[in-house]
């Protein structure tokens, strides 16, 4: 073997038997089952990336640097090798030491199949073989080792390279956090090099395309960079960068991080709220402690808003607030109904409520002897309360959103592993046959799916229902007599996601259908709207749920609502709805949107009025 | 023919200059001391020679190529022992040797351990735990291992006992000389450059006082080299 490239070796040898050992107790560690299932979880999704960029910046910064300070460097340059020949046989060797310590942190999160208590862990593992996660996430911490060595080629101790590197890092990775935050719907999210929650990580991974195309940009970028190392030590062997000029340098990179997170931020058209009404809150005053700032006690911290023109219920466990926004930028309290014993369903950002002409129909469970009973309850904004019961509450059944029709109220509901739609006919206080929809299979062992949900949507004369197996249409074109007119069996992207929920929404002739692990997209082209067929399958990094009008689509977005439509592959952001605060709710009803903002303890909540046509894309 | 040809070499760090428009010649097979005080940018100097700073200006020409240039084809033909020289103080004396000697076209492999037995450096003895002489020592067998044609030394009588010292200027550059080869070494110890050199640069404060031959400089000055130095320098001091 070379004797530069076997020195180098050599020079590497702390980190790697260092972090051999590391992983190898790890592994031992999880085998004599020290650690909960969730170390895994942990280690894949924090520690690991942690510690193989903390690899790749240790080993490069101290290539050159330290060589150079130590002065053996001069050693090297006196002898017939080229410097460039000198820096490449470092990142060579630098290179194969970090590629056994990821392989080592990457397997440890294979080590052990059965013990995985996390789901995004245990999702990440049934879509993304080892060879894929190291093919996908080798290059991205290569590239970071290349720009360490670099560094080490500018200054003359480990420690300042160590320092650049550091601030690159940590502005890579704000600037990570601040263009998926800042560009919805951009594909930043495949070059993240760790697992940011969007699932776009796993996604490259999957995707041969996505795959070879970060990777090799990233492969490419680690070779770029190591070539420009090993000119800058050919050009001069002195070091680049004193103390200012690193100084500078760190100051250099935050600024241009800072500006390419204003340069990748969408510039959207902002729209502000017309009108503004403000829920009744206790403000207290901190009793203990002088510098902690008033909070508001709100008595709905639950609970969320339904629109049937311009009424606005607002639900909360105790009580119906209908306001009336006929005049939007004064709205006024018409009614306050007090719903005694009761608490509303809502999971992640469903609301479970709908509105008929004056009334609220909301989906909760009231206090009962012997048991809590599931109710629609119908509450009239002049004070009058009808209530539907569904059943007495089980922790494995589930309830959709109310879904009215006509004079009818459709209601998926999952109940001992079948899921079916209930119609009832509120008026008559009556409940008609129901549909079934889905059988669920047997459930898998040591897997708790929990209540399989059952999403529905309702456009023209079809109600469209996710169900854990399929995507059902049902023909209500005679609301008394709905039919089955379509039936599409869905294939979840991991076994252990059957059941898991896929929110609904729709716009034009799209109907889209949230799906996870990685978080996607599934278009159903409805041009024949019994009969929806897949259109295309895309991205969505955006959040976790839409609620569509038919004409945009809506999200909760940083301080307010993101509008947005989709496009040919995808989405296309329109228009920020700014409202200040973050979004809880959104309900639409004709040309205005209304949000309720999420409960803190700093503002009082509030419902505010967007008057949403005409926008852009309309 | 100049083994060494210097011209207008400058280095400056900042605002400070280490060595101004420096231009001198050393004719092959002569032994040339380069002489001036401590910071007087001698090793600067040589630095710049072996490539290892990046002049600020000019140019130096070693063997008839450009020490720039042809650096790694050079550097099979120039030996270097820096001031206090560096080595992987980890390894073995051996295996520095055979890691140096991978290096070269042509090994010397008898002179070398001709060398280390005739400076009874063990050669299974870590490199960390050598003497500072058994260092600089071992550093010129080193040097020599790749039979070079010029050899530079920076103050390499630095560090060692007065009889190694003695060993080392009289026995192995006249050793070397002997083959033809031609030694630049630095030094501010100027009796003992007189006794070995035929040539000599002096420079101060980074600037040229005088290069040529040692014996015409002595003659003109009719003194010796060490009260010529003084009155070259000192008269330079005095403007």
């Amino acid at each position: 073997m070379n004797q530069l490239l076997w020195k180098e070796l050599r020079d590497l040898r702390g980190w790697l038997a260092g972090g051999l050992g590391l992983a190898a107790a790890f592994a031992l560690l999880l085998a004599t089952d020290v650690f909960g299932g969730s170390f895994v979880g942990l280690w894949m999704q924090a520690l690991m990336p942690m510690s193989a960029a903390a690899a790749a910046i240790g080993i490069g910064v101290a290539q050159v640097a330290r060589e150079r300070h130590a002065r053996t460097l001069d050693f090297l340059l006196v002898r017939p090798v080229t410097p460039q020949a000198i820096v490449w046989t470092k990142f060579v060797a630098g290179s194969a030491v970090l590629a056994a310590l990821v392989a080592a942190a990457v397997a440890l999160a294979y080590a052990k199949p059965q013990f995985v208590l996390d789901t995004g862990l245990r999702a990440i593992r049934e879509q993304v073989s080892l060879k894929q996660l190291l093919l996908i996430l080798f290059p991205r911490f290569w590239c970071l080792y290349a720009l360490s060595l670099a560094f080490s080629v500018l200054v003359d101790r480990s420690l300042k390279a160590a320092a650049l590197a550091g601030v690159l890092a940590v502005a890579l990775i704000a600037l990570a956090g601040a263009f998926a935050d800042l560009a919805p719907f951009s594909g930043f999210v495949f070059w993240t090099p760790f697992f940011d929650g969007t699932g776009g990580l796993i996604e490259a991974a999957r995707s041969a395309r996505l795959s070879s195309v970060t990777g090799g940009v990233y492969a490419a970028l680690a070779l770029l960079i190591a070539a420009t190392a090993a000119g800058l030590l050919q050009r001069s062997p002195e070091r680049y960068l004193g103390t200012r000029g690193l100084a500078v340098s760190a100051a250099a990179i935050v600024i241009v991080a800072v500006v390419s997170a204003e340069g990748a931020s969408v510039r959207l058209p902002e729209l502000a709220p017309a009108g503004v009404w403000q829920l009744p809150g206790a403000l207290t005053a901190a009793i203990h402690a002088d510098d902690v700032p008033p909070a508001f006690v709100d008595e709905s911290d639950e609970g969320g808003i339904a629109a049937h023109g311009s009424l606005v219920a607002v639900v909360s466990n105790s009580a119906v607030r209908f306001v009336d926004f006929s005049d939007p930028a004064h709205p006024r309290l018409r009614s306050t109904v007090e719903l005694p014993l009761w608490q509303s369903l809502a999971e992640w950002s469903v609301f479970k409520a709908a509105t008929i002409d004056d009334a609220v129909l909301v989906v909760g469970q009231k206090k009962a002897l012997p048991v809590d009973e599931v109710q629609i309850a119908i509450v009239h904004s002049s004070g009058s309360i009808d209530a539907v019961p569904l059943g007495p509450v089980r922790p494995s059944d589930y309830y959709s959103v109310p879904v009215p029709v006509g004079p009818l109220v459709y209601l998926g509901v999952t109940h001992g592993r079948v899921c079916s739609l209930r119609i009832f006919d509120p008026a008559a206080h009556r409940e008609l046959a129901p549909l079934a929809l889905d059988r669920m299979r047997p459930p898998a062992k040591a897997i708790n799916e929990g209540a399989a949900p059952v999403r529905i949507i309702h456009r023209g004369n079809y109600l469209y229902l996710a169900s854990p197996s399929f995507l059902t249409t049902v023909d209500v074109a005679d609301p008394a007599a709905p039919r089955i007119a379509g039936r599409l069996p869905v294939q979840p992207k991991a076994d252990f996601l059957y059941g898991f929920p896929r929110p609904l929404g729709w716009q034009g002739q799209r109907l889209f259908e949230t799906r996870y692990f990685p978080q996607s997209v599934t278009a159903y082209d409805l041009s024949d709207p019994a009969h929806p067929h897949p259109a295309a399958e895309f991205t969505d990094h955006g959040g976790l749920a839409f609620d569509g009008d038919g004409r945009a689509c809506y999200r909760p977005w940083r301080s307010g609502v993101l509008e947005f439509q989709s496009a040919r592959d995808g989405f296309q952001a329109l228009r920020y709805l700014h409202s200040g605060s973050a979004i809880a709710t959104i309900a639409l009803s004709g040309d205005w949107l209304y949000a309720l903002t999420a409960p803190t303890p700093q503002k009082p909540r509030t419902v505010q009025a967007f008057r949403i046509a005409p926008s852009r894309g309309h | 023919m100049n083994a060494i040809v210097v011209e207008n070499l400058t280095k400056r760090f900042g605002r400070r200059t280490a060595v101004e428009a420096l231009s001198f010649q050393v004719p092959e097979g002569s032994v040339c001391g380069f002489l001036g005080r401590n910071g007087a940018g001698k090793t600067t100097a040589i630095r710049m020679l072996m490539n290892l700073a990046r002049p600020s200006a000019g140019r130096a020409t070693l063997l008839g190529l450009d020490s720039r240039a042809h650096h790694t084809a050079l550097m099979q033909r120039v030996g270097y022992v820096s001031e206090s020289p560096v080595h992987y103080d980890g390894m073995k004396v051996r295996d520095l040797v055979r890691f140096t000697a991978s290096f070269y076209r042509a090994w010397n492999a008898p002179r070398v351990g001709e060398l280390l037995d005739r400076f009874a450096i063990d050669r299974d003895q870590k490199v960390r735990h050598l003497s500072r002489g058994s260092n600089a020592q071992l550093a010129l067998a080193l040097a020599l291992g790749g039979d070079p044609e010029l050899l530079i030394l920076d103050e390499p009588a630095t560090g060692l006992d007065v009889l190694v010292r003695r060993d080392f200027l009289e026995g192995i550059i006249q050793l070397i000389q002997r083959e033809g080869r031609t030694v630049l070494f630095s030094s501010h110890l100027l009796h003992e450059v007189e006794r070995v050199a035929d040539q000599v640069v002096l420079i101060d404060h980074g600037r040229l006082i005088h290069s040529g031959s040692l014996e015409e400089l002595k003659l003109s000055m009719g003194r010796s080299l060490e009260e010529s130095f003084v009155e070259m320098v000192g008269e330079r001091a005095r403007l």
